[in-house]
């Protein structure tokens, strides 16, 4: 490669990096905002994830998916590894110690660390990520975008870490309390992000529990939504808000309108309980109702097509996205995610076990077939693998009703 | 035991496979798959309920869905296809009809008909019905085997066929279909419904599988899976 455009490539990507930073952080000021919803900075990051490879993960033993496409429907039987797959993708966009320990939270398993603060106990609440329990091999996760650039990710026990000292008092006269803690080795995540930046965070034990280290996300406009999500209406409302902020609310009630109610009014987010929540106007009802009670998966629908116009630039991670709808709007959903996906120039990585839901999408895949990719997991001798097939031959499959399941 | 991949076709458990036009081939051919115990072959066709319909015109569609079924893990190593399809009034154009759907679906595709060729290590063949030089459908081919049991029936049904209008009225290959369609009207009792596709099941069935008629196709597909 040429040092002009090698000089030119990291240009370009320190940017996004600069830019993905700010984002992080949305109070960093009003100007961040406006970028985000201008075109230019559209510019900065148009490539999406292409090629991906993850080692020794949750059911993986070894996984390389190639021709990543806008929009990736991820396909398979129970326990073949669909939420594994965009798990580890969660954890290899971010790269985090947070990211891995909601994971088990979502799935609601294994939450908590409780005293005795052990080693057992430690490595108990990480055993379950590494492939068949083996943590003497490091997870490893790369994922690399469409111009070639890599971020990869490992996770390990760093047996070299000393394990950090007891806390500092907390007044200068009041005694240390003489604590214990057995060496309790932390769990490293090394990263490389695409720009070439190396960091190394820690997931660790203290004498008050466990720690993490903060650090930003390799793409931090990942957004995965565990099965559960679908009944999280103040996520939706956060969504919500987020999206009135930057004045695009009315692409969602436009779609709602048009889907679910046509006497739609306005959706507003309100905040008059514990939890702030999204509402309808409807036009024939007197008062403001919440989202929820009108329908659950109006709400799932309206979050996950938030989240796509949220994470322009980005990835955004949908777990069984049939839950809670009908039917009768799944050509709209697939519709809409790819509109939406292409506007804001978002990469969509969706499960579904829905036979209904896959042939829903044949209207939007036909003359989109390139925007697609299917990602079928199956578990074959106790692993389970990927195979990727290109938009073609799913829009030909389910055409034919050959199953891609 | 039938070699008939399901409507749904999912996983290849047989290392060779047949693709036909539509569902009368397909059964068809699995009489005569169960007639040789010829067992490391399956049988399918593009689905009915397909936009595109049935025929050489879903071929391609068919093709590209069965390799998402081919790629499957748990699906057997498939080491040929062979895709019987009917010569029409012109087999040099069913031929390119039927190599461009392979084309399409990334298939190797020979370069003649009625030859099995290897191509890196799979087999590829394609079988224009009736015969070898000669233009139709699987329904002459058929009512060629009737014809040679019952010598009697041409003349009748050609007589059929010309106080019908039939023979002025549609073309050879669709007067084909019509012929045979009554033949099996008229000799299953059981169903006097009863299309090509389904007579093999009936006690009734004019057609004899073990035809002199059908002994270059079983010859063929010997070879292509053997």
């Amino acid at each position: 490669m040429a040092v002009s455009s090698l000089f030119e490539g990291n240009c370009r990507r320190f940017e996004g990096i600069i830019y993905r930073f700010q984002t992080n952080r949305l109070l960093a000021s009003v100007t961040i905002y406006f970028n985000f919803a201008s075109k230019s900075v559209k510019t900065l990051r148009e490539d999406m994830i292409q090629a991906f490879r993850a080692e020794n993960f949750r059911c993986f033993k070894e996984i390389e998916a190639n021709g990543l496409r806008r929009v990736n429907v991820i396909v398979g039987r129970n326990g073949a590894g669909k939420t594994a797959f965009l798990e580890a993708m969660r954890l290899g966009l971010s790269g985090t110690p947070q990211a891995l320990w909601g994971m088990n939270q979502a799935r609601t398993v294994l939450v908590g660390f409780q005293q005795p603060f052990t080693r057992e106990n430690f490595e108990s609440l990480w055993s379950t990520y590494f492939f068949n329990f083996d943590s003497s091999r490091p997870i490893k996760i790369k994922c690399v975008d469409s111009k070639g650039f890599e971020a990869t990710l490992a996770v390990y026990y760093d047996m070299n870490r000393p394990a950090p000292g007891p806390p500092a008092p907390s007044r200068p006269d009041a005694p240390i309390t003489p604590v214990t803690v057995n060496f309790i080795p932390s769990l490293a995540f090394e990263r490389h992000g695409f720009a070439g930046e190396q960091s190394i965070l820690y997931a660790s034990v203290n004498a008050q529990g466990l720690n993490f280290d903060n650090g930003v996300e390799l793409l931090p406009v990942t957004e995965s939504f565990g099965s559960p999500f679908n009944t999280n209406f103040a996520a939706s409302a956060q969504m919500f808000s987020q999206l009135s902020i930057r004045e695009r609310e009315g692409e969602i009630v436009s779609v709602v309108r048009q889907e679910f109610e046509p006497n739609l009014e306005s959706l507003v987010v309100l905040s008059l309980g514990v939890m702030p929540g999204l509402y309808a106007s409807v036009k024939y009802l007197k008062e403001k109702v919440p989202i929820g009670l009108m329908s659950s998966g109006m709400n799932r629908f309206i979050t996950m097509l938030s989240a796509i116009l949220l994470r322009g630039n980005g990835v955004v991670l949908l777990d069984e996205i049939e839950n809670g709808l009908s039917y009768r709007v799944f050509p709209a959903l697939w519709k809409y995610i790819l509109k939406f996906a292409q506007e804001n120039n978002t990469q969509v990585f969706a499960s579904t076990h829905s036979n209904e839901c896959l042939k829903a999408l044949l209207p939007t895949i036909e003359n989109n077939e390139e925007e697609f990719a299917a990602i079928r997991s199956e578990r074959v001798n106790g692993s389970c693998e990927i195979t990727v097939l290109p938009g073609r031959a799913i829009e030909a499959a389910i055409d034919q009703g050959v199953e891609i399941r | 035991m039938s070699f008939i991949e399901p409507r749904k076709l999912e996983v290849l458990s047989r290392p060779f496979f047949i693709v036909t036009e539509g569902m009368a081939d397909a059964y068809f051919v699995d009489e005569l798959l169960k007639h040789k115990a010829i067992t490391k072959c399956s049988v399918g066709c593009p689905s009915k309920d397909s936009a595109g319909g049935m025929g050489k015109p879903a071929f391609g569609k068919y093709l590209l869905g069965m390799q998402t079924a081919r790629a499957r893990k748990t699906s057997v190593n498939l080491q040929g296809l062979l895709v019987i399809a009917d010569a029409d009034e012109n087999p040099a154009k069913s031929f390119k009809d039927v190599t461009d759907a392979l084309d399409n679906a990334q298939f190797p595709k020979p370069t003649d008909p009625f030859q099995v060729q290897d191509i890196n290590g799979f087999r590829s063949a394609v079988y224009l019905i009736p015969a070898q030089g000669e233009t139709g459908t699987l329904e002459h081919l058929l009512l060629r085997a009737t014809f040679l049991k019952s010598q009697g029936l041409e003349q009748c049904l050609a007589q059929f066929s010309e106080c019908t209008g039939g023979l002025k009225s549609t073309d050879a290959n669709s007067n084909a279909k019509m012929r045979m369609s009554v033949l099996a009207g008229a000799f299953c009792k059981g169903n006097p419904w009863c299309s090509a596709g389904l007579m093999w099941k009936d006690e009734g069935n004019p057609v004899p599988i073990d035809s002199k008629a059908f002994d270059a196709l079983s010859a063929f597909i010997v070879q292509f899976s053997d």
